[in-house]
């Protein structure tokens, strides 16, 4: 009798550990794949921050721009009013192409730049939850293509809103440092 | 919740069978034969490893455990194992196959009455295992998805010659059911006090240790059937048995 009890016991605790598993994921403050930091200046100024007006950042080959507002509804959500902008690259090629549209909601002085980043991407591990991330390193060696293209020309011009782009970091390996400082 | 009522019935049900024996005890007359103590060794398999192999496909395990009666409380004891475990993760596949060795002690915490032979114990191990994985696929997290996501990597890298070692802490009992039949179990807590990892990858499941969580402990279960194998007797005196309440 009492072993039947204590191989109930034994059968029901066993049960219990193996509900207990899997039951971890990858919390927020994890750092893992980063964005790339984008912020903006004012033209001629090293450190004077300017908002942009209803930029919209659309992937080359992607329908939608990149959610800068997810609470908004429409088209509102693809635009942004910041100083700063987090974009993504592409995690299975080493080059991705933006179009950064200013005044995008306007027909009429909405201006459009193209910009073209290279890199080369890096797996690493995190964790069991994270599984690996990717970090990616701009390009800057010499007969690679250059870490940024502005509208297809190279070396890069003024394009028709932006002035000036400069990396300000070739390692993106986090999101708390800013990458690309963008003059217009 | 659910979880939790199950675990308290579950220590419930396992004290009422510690209980039940108790009262077994107490109806036991005092007037004794001296008492013979068996010495010898105690052979037997985890059923849990073995059964776990058949119903789970991603599974297989063998365990062999021994123990061998030193004093009257004290027991030589150790297991030694092979597990082949692929673990299914969100982000992360990969199998672990390897070898694992413990050795340590038993001390038996129970009062035999007259011939019984149980043996409710505590005791301590050190482990050691080598091992081998394969991560078999991967994902890049992405908290940011905007392009299409590119589907898992099939990576099949091995990572060798890898190896762990551990503290455990013991806490089981054996029972004996007929003659020199014994079933037991046990559950272990562990802490890793040696784990060399891959690079680019980390040690997620230790055969013998099994999973490993973000610190250095992990928990283990056995559940044993044994075959003891008496080497030689000893005769105590008739006193000794009386004392003990």
């Amino acid at each position: 009798m009492k072993k039947i009890a204590a191989i109930l016991a034994m059968v029901l605790l066993v049960n219990g550990f193996s509900a207990c598993e899997k039951d971890d994921i990858c919390a927020d403050t994890t750092p893992t794949t980063p964005r790339l930091i984008i912020e903006f200046y004012l033209k001629g100024s090293a450190a004077t921050l300017k908002p942009v007006t209803n930029l919209k950042v659309v992937g080359d080959g992607m329908e939608n721009g990149i959610v800068f507002n997810p609470t908004a509804t429409g088209e509102a959500q693809y635009l942004t009013n910041d100083s700063k902008v987090a974009i993504p690259l592409d995690l299975s090629k080493d080059t991705v192409a933006y179009d950064f549209t200013l005044n995008a909601n306007d027909t009429i002085t909405n201006r459009t730049d193209r910009l073209v980043f290279n890199y080369t991407r890096n797996q690493f591990y995190v964790s069991r939850a994270c599984g690996y991330k990717m970090l990616f390193t701009l390009n800057n060696l010499p007969g690679l293509p250059s870490a940024y293209i502005l509208n297809n020309t190279q070396p890069a011009v003024a394009g028709n809103w932006i002035s000036r782009v400069s990396v300000q970091t070739y390692n993106i390996n986090n999101e708390d440092e800013t990458h690309i400082k963008i003059y217009f | 919740m659910k979880r939790t009522l199950k675990f308290t019935f579950s220590i419930c049900l396992l004290l009422a069978a510690f209980l039940v024996n108790a009262q077994g005890e107490q109806k036991k007359d005092s007037v004794a034969p001296p008492k013979i103590s068996r010495y010898g060794l105690r052979v037997g398999i985890d059923l849990f490893k073995l059964s776990r192999s058949f119903y789970e496909k991603d599974y297989k395990g063998l365990e062999i455990v021994g123990d061998y009666r030193l004093t009257k409380s004290y027991y030589l004891a150790g297991e030694i194992g092979n597990e082949n475990k692929t673990v299914k993760d969100d982000h992360l596949d990969f199998t672990t196959k390897g070898t694992y060795f413990k050795a340590g002690f038993n001390y038996n915490t129970y009062e035999n009455w007259l011939d019984m032979e149980n043996v409710i114990y505590v005791g301590l191990r050190y482990g050691v295992s080598t091992f081998s994985q394969t991560l078999n696929s991967y994902q890049i997290y992405n908290a940011n998805p905007y392009f299409a996501e590119p589907p898992a990597i099939q990576s099949a890298e091995k990572f060798s010659g890898l190896s762990a070692q551990w503290v455990e802490f013991v806490a089981g009992v054996n029972a004996k059911v007929f003659n020199n039949i014994y079933v037991g179990f046990s559950f272990r807590i562990n802490k890793l006090v040696a784990n060399k990892k891959p690079s680019g990858f980390d040690n997620l499941y230790i055969p013998g240790f099994n999973r490993t969580y973000d610190g250095d402990f992990g928990v283990g279960f056995n559940y044993t059937v044994s075959y003891f194998i008496p080497l030689y007797k000893t005769k105590s005196a008739v006193a000794n048995n009386k004392v003990k309440k």
